[in-house]
């Protein structure tokens, strides 16, 4: 089967044929988890999440040829639950980051941080575009936004973004 | 600035590319099916909600219609018999020929600890029923019933069992015989019985579910994932597991194992070998160990199915359905293995086609063969074997990467993990020989090889004990 009719098969409950779909996807997917929540177990349990999500409304998906870009934005929502989650029961500054470890300089710590007080919706066009190396016209399909708002939202994001490494302000977390 | 930033985004999500290249594989496999077998519970919860609120609509309109038209609600009307329940379900013909006529199951079928399942889970033409099962919690035993609308026999693929909340039990599966497929056709379809050793402290709760992926075991199959909810009766537990205490100490040429004790479990008798801790030389294997069982019918030889290598306590599972408490034990034995050393260096000269003084004294050359692209070192090692033991393949290894006479490092061609003994039959020359690869080219001398797969030493002195 190619993809669109392992969609299609997916969609209609064939669980092989969603399995199949989901295990092509799942680096994918655990890079994303990663990037939101920066630690290998909660990448992993935002993965397992997706999955059950996805498989519970599978059937309701209209365009299966979505399949990729719909469970990106299951995920994404995933990983805005958890941070929302961690926001409740955690501290801030308690919060473990497994990629701090790995930012070495001051100008990525600043990052970092800056990137903790974006707009989340800004966060996912930088996240899409510049690690998943997606084009508009995808990332417009996995946040479900017109191609203009996206490419709007990565302007915004960038231009915030140099102006939160400059200046610090709110923190934004989901 | 942009362009900076844009490089500076790139690098801020390489922590995520590496992980995301870093996870195991098995570790993203193991998310996958939990998140789908979680799915699959909310979904079949959902329904099941859905068929609860349906029936009690049609309990409500029923109830309705008899309050307004009485004889509506006799059993005759309907002519339904009532569903039998678990309670009364019987234990299956299949069920009692593999317990056979004696051993531990037979004993448990007899002493009325079957556990009637009846659960049955059937997805795309597959389906699967768990008829029963027997348990002391450690252990489990369990029967089932498949069956494909195709009508080809299908088995289960790695199966598992889980808690309610989805969290793995660890175990050990045992399987006899030429698996996958081993057991009975008949025509509602193939019975066969899983057995499931627990591990550590793990117990089987009052529910869990039994889930596999299944197919007609041929090689890339086509597999369907199905589960049951089990529940274990705690009235109804079996006595599984058995130990009978032996502590006797076998001596090789001073080095001591505690013959500790066997355990009998479901269809095996786990022999327990303990090194003693101030044994000089590392206890490797035990050599031509045979258990045999002694009643008054006469002395059966049991087959070795299992054997765990672990060093601090060797344990070698007999397959032995049909062992009857208080039958004797005998257990003999020809010696042990140990292993030579643990440092163990191979450095060769090819040019003057010998080994050097650093090596193990055991190992000589026997020859260089240049063929092409490829030259070939013969190795010769002194057996302790003899003819007898033909059959004994022993490995000499090397790690894949060795140094020449100037330190630079070269890779064996194929990177074998050990080389294998070749032509060897223990007796004519004494001799055990070995070959490997290395690329054909000048080498400056000599050649240092990091010895990986060590070759033992026997001490044979055969022994035999008898358990009564």
């Amino acid at each position: 089967m190619n993809d669109p009719e392992l969609s299609a098969a997916a969609c209609q409950g064939d669980e092989e044929a969603f399995y199949t779909l989901v295990s092509r996807l799942k680096r994918k997917l655990y890079g994303i988890a990663f990037s939101y929540l920066g630690s290998e177990a909660d990448a992993l349990e935002a993965v397992q999440e997706t999955v059950c999500r996805a498989w519970i409304k599978c059937s309701k998906l209209k365009d299966p040829s979505a399949f990729n870009s719909w469970m990106i934005r299951i995920l994404i929502r995933c990983c805005i639950d958890e941070q929302k989650r961690r926001k409740r029961v955690l501290p801030l500054i308690g919060e473990k980051d497994d990629r701090m470890a790995e930012m070495i300089s001051d100008s990525r710590l600043d990052l970092h941080q800056a990137m903790l007080r974006l707009k989340p919706k800004y966060r996912h066009v930088l996240m899409l575009k510049y690690y998943q190396d997606m084009t508009l016209t995808d990332i417009a399909k996995v946040l479900d936004k017109p191609e203009g708002t996206v490419k709007t939202w990565l302007h915004q994001g960038l231009k915030q973004l140099r102006g939160k490494m400059d200046a610090g302000g709110e923190v934004y977390h989901g | 600035m942009v362009e900076d930033q844009e490089k500076l985004l790139e690098q801020y999500y390489q922590p995520a590319a590496i992980a995301a290249h870093r996870v195991a594989e098995q570790q993203l496999d193991a998310a996958l099916r939990s998140g789908l077998m979680r799915g699959k519970k909310t979904r079949s919860q959902k329904r099941k909600n859905s068929v609860v609120i349906s029936c009690a609509a049609a309990v409500l309109l029923l109830i309705g219609a008899a309050i307004y038209v009485p004889d509506l609600y006799s059993g005759s009307r309907f002519g339904v018999e009532p569903a039998s329940t678990s309670s009364n379900i019987q234990v299956p013909t299949y069920v009692e020929k593999f317990a056979g006529d004696k051993g531990m199951l037979r004993e448990a079928l007899d002493q009325g600890k079957y556990q009637a399942v009846g659960a049955t889970a059937a997805y795309e033409g597959y389906q699967v029923t768990v008829d029963g099962i027997l348990t002391d919690r450690r252990h489990l035993v369990l029967f089932f019933t498949s069956h494909s609308d195709t009508g080809e026999t299908i088995v289960p693929y790695n199966p598992g069992i889980y808690t309610l909340g989805y969290d793995k039990l660890e175990f050990k599966q045992f399987s006899h015989g030429p698996k996958p497929i081993s057991g009975l056709m008949d025509t509602s379809g193939y019975h066969d019985m899983l057995v499931f050793d627990l591990t550590g402290s793990e117990k089987l709760p009052e529910e869990f579910y039994f889930s596999s992926k299944w197919d007609n075991g041929e090689p890339a199959a086509k597999q369907k994932f199905l589960e049951v909810k089990i529940p274990v009766d705690s009235r109804k537990l079996a006595v599984l597991e058995r130990t009978i205490k032996v502590n006797k100490t076998l001596d090789f040429e001073g080095q001591k194992v505690n013959f500790t004790e066997v355990v009998q479990i479901p269809l095996r008798l786990n022999v327990h070998l303990v090194p003693d801790s101030a044994n000089t030389k590392e206890f490797e294997f035990a050599l031509n160990y045979h258990l045999y069982t002694k009643n008054q019918s006469g002395e059966t030889e049991l087959i070795v199915e299992e054997a765990d290598d672990n060093p601090a306590e060797w344990i070698y599972g007999y397959y032995s359905p049909e062992y009857v408490q208080g039958d004797a034990l005998i257990l003999q034995g020809d010696g042990i293995q140990t292993i030579a050393k643990k440092d163990m260096k191979l450095v060769i000269d090819t040019n003057q086609r010998k080994v050097m003084g650093e090596s193990d004294s055991r190992l000589k050359l026997q020859g260089v063969e240049k063929e092409d692209f490829s030259m070939f070192l013969k190795l010769a090692v002194k057996s302790d074997l003899k003819s007898a033991e033909a059959d004994t393949v022993q490995h000499v290894g090397v790690a894949a990467i060795f140094t020449d006479g100037h330190g630079d490092k070269h890779t064996l061609p194929h990177q074998d993990k050990w080389i294998n003994e070749i032509g060897s039959d223990h007796s004519v020359t004494g001799m055990d020989e070995y070959m490997f690869e290395i690329e054909n080219m000048s080498y400056p001398q000599p050649l240092k090889f990091d010895v990986t797969q060590y070759l033992m030493r026997y001490i044979k002195k055969p022994f035999t004990v008898t358990i009564q």
